[in-house]
């Protein structure tokens, strides 16, 4: 182009300050990417796989895959049978739209006691295509999906993508259990935010050291387009412990259900298990409910939750 | 009652001494046709129920265009059933598709197969029109309405039941829409209706959630066409462009269709601000009331300096009289400050005719929303009687009818003023639009030359830039957004879309470029940051203190002259001081006063040339145009008295200038001219200021480009030019094609100067000429003629046009005495 109209742009303040001379260094990043390259029937895409053993962070002893009974106390909804995948994917921006890009998809599941995150990053925008038809394919293994902020975030980001690419129609339509909203209303008062990495603290004892935070993750991977691909690792550690903690979480939540240790959760749970249908259950967390009630009424409550759990409580006494 | 003014008008006899011009247009009984044969029965039947048998012949030309798949614009008055126009061909097609045939043919011809239901884009300016739309297409079509108000089935839902047909559903998409009904209408919506901004920043950066809604889509309707000039226009051509690149990337070639005020060059324009070619609907076959326009000049009060009496005064005057009537009328003033100071006039006269002041309001940009919808509403049911306003009001807002309009001075264009004079004579009866001539150089060509607003082809035109290099590359950025580019890809006809690509893809830039397309790589939102109506996402908010209370928005550009500290913000005919400017925090903070002035304030310009993009030496003259940056820095403020307008004190305002790199259009003078003129020392300055004030007033009579998007300057040296020289500055950033168009048609431009100084009365030079800068008496006003009428020739001759406009002729036929001047600067 010309340099008058490159000038021009600069002075109408159209283009980035001064635009660097460094030039694109060559594609030498392979080898420090953890994973490997594998052909898909649309292309090469970039996968990675990692094990989670329970024990080692970020899940904490004992954590196991809930049964289909104790996911439903968890999530408030009847059981239902079937494996569920956790989803977390990484965008280029935290805004909506078409020109944000999910660069980086990863799923887990639990398998023979461990959990599996497989990670499919796209290491350019042309290999967007291999990465969707290849995380779809995983997906039709599963039939729920398991998130944190999933249903407002990464799943609209991740359609969004399906559509640019014309395969709208093709993302399986999962039961969807995102923990963000039952953390936030069970940890009320505990955390300073409703954030991951703070759920993580409180619940797993769980702090992520050398973590790159998530805001940082979109400038890696323009980096990456520009061949300096140093700290994508880290990009793909931070993905992988989202993924995997997912699990943690949920098995934690579950046991803070279970054995309440606030007014908060013991409502919860007797909530949750008549929603569940779970009399059994609800019956047992209203007796303790009762009895941590009696002894620290003061404690703090979500709006809302108490109004529930008097009204629980009735349906409880009609169902007696 | 209209006659009652008119008969008034005539006999007495201070009104009638006024009188420059009087038009009338006699009723008009317009001409029909039949229904079309594809005009769909079930809308036949509704417009039967209603009374209409048949269409307006305007009508149903634009019937046949719309379904013969050709990109349509339609300019006829005001209240000639535009709608009707676009409203039966679409819903034709689509309550066909709903019987599984195949009617209408897309953009590119295509007939598009049955099973596909068509889907329709309304563009409206505002919101406040959209909702309007809404409740006329649905009136139209006896639809019925739903009481979730975000709903309404188009055509008439029992016939359709009938037939076993799904209603149309016909949705307003705009801010107001609630996230829910958001998601039923991108998958359910035949019809959205939105306006430039919404497409802009939330339909097109996330077209895959309208994947299923643009792939069927098959008519973009765009209102008020003729508003889509300057900035606005060149934003909305590059918003269509970004239009079509996305329609077609889901498949769809849609139909454009538009409608404007009657304009010049209605044809050109529509086809330039959509990028294809287009048929033109001009003549309406709907009936028309009688109606009169009056043109009045107020009389010179100061002979000597040509001074007449202020429009404002003159209009209030007029006003009163449809107070006393009792005729509903809309008065349009052309600034917000104007507005302001008619409305509290008006009110005090409501007050001393003993009616309710409340019954007088003001209207203009910068009113909250909620405040602007309950005056609409006021107007609607009768409880307002009189309104001051700016052209806020000239799109179609519904209103309801008023019989007159007063306006208090040329609202700047022909479309302006055919807009605001249609406000008035919806129905059936005479009406009357009483125009207020200012001093000002325009006002008075005007009145010279009626048959530039009533003759055959009237007005300037319309003129957009849509390559304009800051627009196109904003969009082009949004774009890239919202689909990669190939880099062979046109944006388009933008003519540097492949070398802005390269320009965005270097490192550190948002693209980034791979075998040959572009992706987005950049965190940012590009739409976020790009404003239709040229970066005035950045406002101040005006909040009164100690309450809290918002009063309104001011545009940063502006806040220099208005917000500095001292300023007075006038709100609803009454004062507020500014006490506290916070420029960080974007807030002024006032306190109500009651003060018999309000404040206006000066400022001083500085331009620095960086390209010289045309040179055309002249003679002595040298005309050419480029890239400039200026500094624009406020220096003091004035306190003017109300009614008297009187300068009663002074102060200085310490504020930051204002950096703006735009274009230029300039006239240099070789230094030669300065002995020729002979203007040295203080004349030089003068004369140099009241030809540029001069050029700048006529830049209208040409293009339709409001007096506030040129700024003129005449300076007797300057740095780049070495000589004097005269430069009328477009006030947008990156320049919005006027320093082009003044360049290509610089002696139209002298010679409307020269038309409006040679035909001003006053001898000293005026406001109506040259202006009431340092340029004053009859050599000044000598000079700048003398300096125009050299110029002209000069360009003339260059040009070969012919006999140059010399300045003999102009010697031996000034009406304002030039020979005679002259020969006293000879002794």
């Amino acid at each position: 182009m010309s340099a008058g109209l490159q000038e021009k742009l600069a002075r109408l303040g159209l283009l980035a300050a001064t635009p660097s001379t460094a030039s694109a260094v060559p594609p030498s990043v392979v080898s420090e990417l953890p994973g490997r390259e594998c052909l898909t029937c649309c292309g090469p895409v970039w996968m990675h796989e990692r094990r989670f053993v329970p024990g080692a962070a970020p899940l904490p002893h004992g954590t196991r895959p809930l049964t289909s009974v104790e996911k439903a106390l968890l999530f408030r909804r009847p059981p239902r049978h079937g494996a569920a995948v956790a989803f977390d994917i990484e965008t280029t921006s935290l805004a909506s739209g078409a020109g944000v890009n999910a660069f980086l998809v990863g799923l887990g599941w639990w398998h023979e006691g461990v959990v599996v995150v497989q990670q499919w990053l796209m290491r350019s925008p042309l290999e967007e295509e291999a990465m969707l038809a290849s995380v779809l394919a995983t997906l039709q293994r599963f039939t729920g999906m398991l998130s944190f902020c999933g249903r407002g975030f990464d799943i609209p980001r991740f359609r969004d993508r399906l559509a640019m690419a014309g395969r709208g129609e093709q993302l399986p339509v999962f039961p969807h259990d995102d923990l963000a909203p039952l953390a936030r209303q069970m940890l009320t008062g505990r955390m300073k935010n409703a954030r991951l990495a703070s759920v993580e603290a409180e619940l797993l004892g769980f702090r992520r050291v050398h973590d790159l935070p998530g805001s940082e993750c979109p400038r890696e991977w323009f980096a990456l387009q520009r061949g300096q691909a140093h700290r994508m690792a880290a990009v793909m550690e931070h993905n992988a412990i989202d993924v995997a903690s997912l699990f943690g979480v949920e098995w934690a939540l579950f046991e803070e259900l279970q054995q309440p240790r606030t007014p908060a959760t013991a409502m919860l749970a007797t909530v949750a298990a008549l929603e569940a249908g779970e009399m059994m259950h609800a019956q047992r967390a209203a007796n303790v409910a009762d009895e941590i009630l009696a002894a620290d009424s003061a404690g703090q409550v979500p709006r809302g939750l108490a109004e529930q759990y008097r009204r629980a409580r009735q349906r409880l006494h009609a169902a007696c | 009652m209209v006659e009652r003014f008119l008969a008034r008008l005539k006999s007495d006899p201070s009104l009638a001494s006024r009188i420059a011009h009087w038009h009338r247009e006699p009723a008009v009984a317009g001409a029909s046709r039949p229904f079309p044969a594809s005009l769909h029965p079930v809308l036949a039947e509704s417009l039967k129920r209603r009374g209409i048998e048949d269409l307006y012949s305007h009508q149903a030309e634009a019937f046949e265009h719309v379904l013969a798949g050709r990109h349509t614009v339609v300019a006829t008055p005001t209240a000639s059933g535009k709608s009707q126009c676009y409203a039966l061909p679409i819903l034709s097609a689509m309550l066909a598709a709903r019987e599984g045939r195949a009617l209408g043919r897309d953009g590119s011809g295509r007939l598009l197969p049955a099973a596909t239901r068509p889907t329709a884009l309304f563009i409206f300016p505002t919101k406040a029109l959209a909702q309007d739309q809404r409740a006329a297409v649905n009136e139209t079509l006896a639809a019925e309405e739903r009481a979730d108000g975000g709903i309404r089935d188009l055509a008439d839902a029992q016939a359709l039941a009938v037939r076993g047909l799904a209603p149309i559903g016909a949705w307003t998409y705009d801010g107001d829409t609630p996230p829910d009904i958001r998601r039923r209408l991108r998958e359910s919506g035949d019809i959205i209706i939105t306006n430039p901004s919404m497409l802009h920043v939330a339909i097109l950066p996330n077209h895959p959630r309208w994947a299923d809604f643009f792939r069927r889509l098959r008519y973009v309707v765009i209102d008020e066409v003729h508003a889509q000039q300057g900035v606005a226009g060149a934003s909305m051509a590059n918003v269509l462009r970004r239009l079509s690149r996305i329609a077609r990337h889901h498949g769809s070639e849609p139909v454009f269709i538009g409608c404007s005020a009657t304009i010049a060059n209605a044809r050109t324009h529509f086809g330039r601000l959509v990028e294809r070619d287009v048929e033109l609907v001009d003549k309406s076959g709907a009936p028309r009331g009688e109606r009169h326009h009056v043109l009045l000049n107020p009389p010179v009060i100061n002979v000597p300096l040509g001074l007449r009496a202020r429009a404002v005064d003159e209009a209030r005057e007029v006003c009163r009289h449809f107070l006393k009537l009792g005729l509903p009328a809309i008065v349009f003033g052309r600034s917000r400050s104007r507005v302001e100071v008619l409305t509290k006039y008006l009110k005090d006269a409501a007050a001393s005719l003993d009616l309710d002041p409340a019954t007088v309001v003001g209207y203009r940009g910068g009113y909250l929303p909620d405040l602007r919808r309950r005056i609409e509403a006021g107007l609607r049911d009768g409880s307002i009687r009189m309104v001051a306003a700016t052209n806020a009001l000239e799109l179609g807002v519904d209103i309801g009818s008023l019989d007159a309009v007063v306006m208090a001075g040329y609202p700047g264009s022909t479309a302006s003023y055919m807009q605001q004079s249609g406000r008035a004579g919806r129905r059936r009866g005479a009406s009357v639009t009483v125009l207020v001539a200012s001093s000002l150089p325009l006002d008075q060509y005007v009145l010279q030359t009626p048959e530039h607003l009533f003759g055959a082809r009237a007005g300037p035109e319309v003129i957009i830039n849509p390559d304009n290099l800051v627009v196109a590359t904003n969009h082009l950025k949004c774009a890239a957004f919202e689909l990669p580019f190939r880099m062979e890809e046109s944006f388009g006809s933008f003519p540097h879309t492949r070398a802005v690509l390269h320009a965005l893809a270097v490192p550190g830039g948002p693209l980034f470029a791979k075998e040959g397309r572009t992706f987005w790589m950049d965190e940012a939102w590009p739409a976020e940051k790009v404003s239709l109506d040229g970066g005035s996402t950045d406002n101040f908010v005006v909040v009164e203190m100690p309450s809290g209370r918002s009063l309104g928005t001011v545009d940063r550009p502006a806040v220099m002259t208005t917000l500095h500290p001292q300023a007075i913000y006038q709100h609803q005919g009454e004062q507020f001081v500014i006490t506290h400017l916070d420029w960080e925090g974007r807030r002024a903070e006032a306190e109500h006063v009651q003060v018999d002035y309000w404040t206006d304030a000066e400022s001083r310009t500085e331009v620095q040339v960086l390209s010289e993009d045309q040179d055309a030496p002249r003679g002595l003259f040298r005309f050419g145009c480029g890239d400039v940056h200026t500094t624009r820095v406020a220096t003091l403020w004035k306190r003017m008295r109300f009614y008297t307008n009187e300068n009663v004190e002074t102060g200085p305002i310490d504020l930051p200038p204002e950096e703006l790199d735009t274009t230029a259009f300039w006239m240099a003078l070789a230094p030669e001219m300065v002995d020729r003129l002979r203007l040295h020392d203080t004349a030089r300055a003068g004369t140099l200021e009241g030809a540029a004030s001069l050029l700048r007033s006529v830049v209208p009579a040409l293009c339709q480009q409001g007096r506030s998007e040129v700024r003129a300057l005449g300076l007797g040296s300057h740095p780049h030019f070495l000589s004097p020289v005269i430069l009328l500055l477009d006030t947008v950033p990156g320049g919005i094609g006027l320093a082009e168009e003044l360049m290509a048609r610089h002696m139209a431009l002298l010679r409307c100067a020269l038309r409006v100084v040679r035909h001003c009365p006053c001898q000293v030079g005026c406001p109506a000429c040259i202006g009431t800068g340092m340029a004053r008496g009859p050599e000044a006003k000598r000079a700048v003629l003398e300096l125009v009428s050299m110029a002209l020739a000069a360009a003339e001759e260059s040009s070969g046009c012919g006999p140059a406009a010399g300045v003999a002729t102009i010697d031996s036929s000034g009406r304002i005495g030039f020979a005679a001047l002259g020969a006293e600067g000879e002794h």
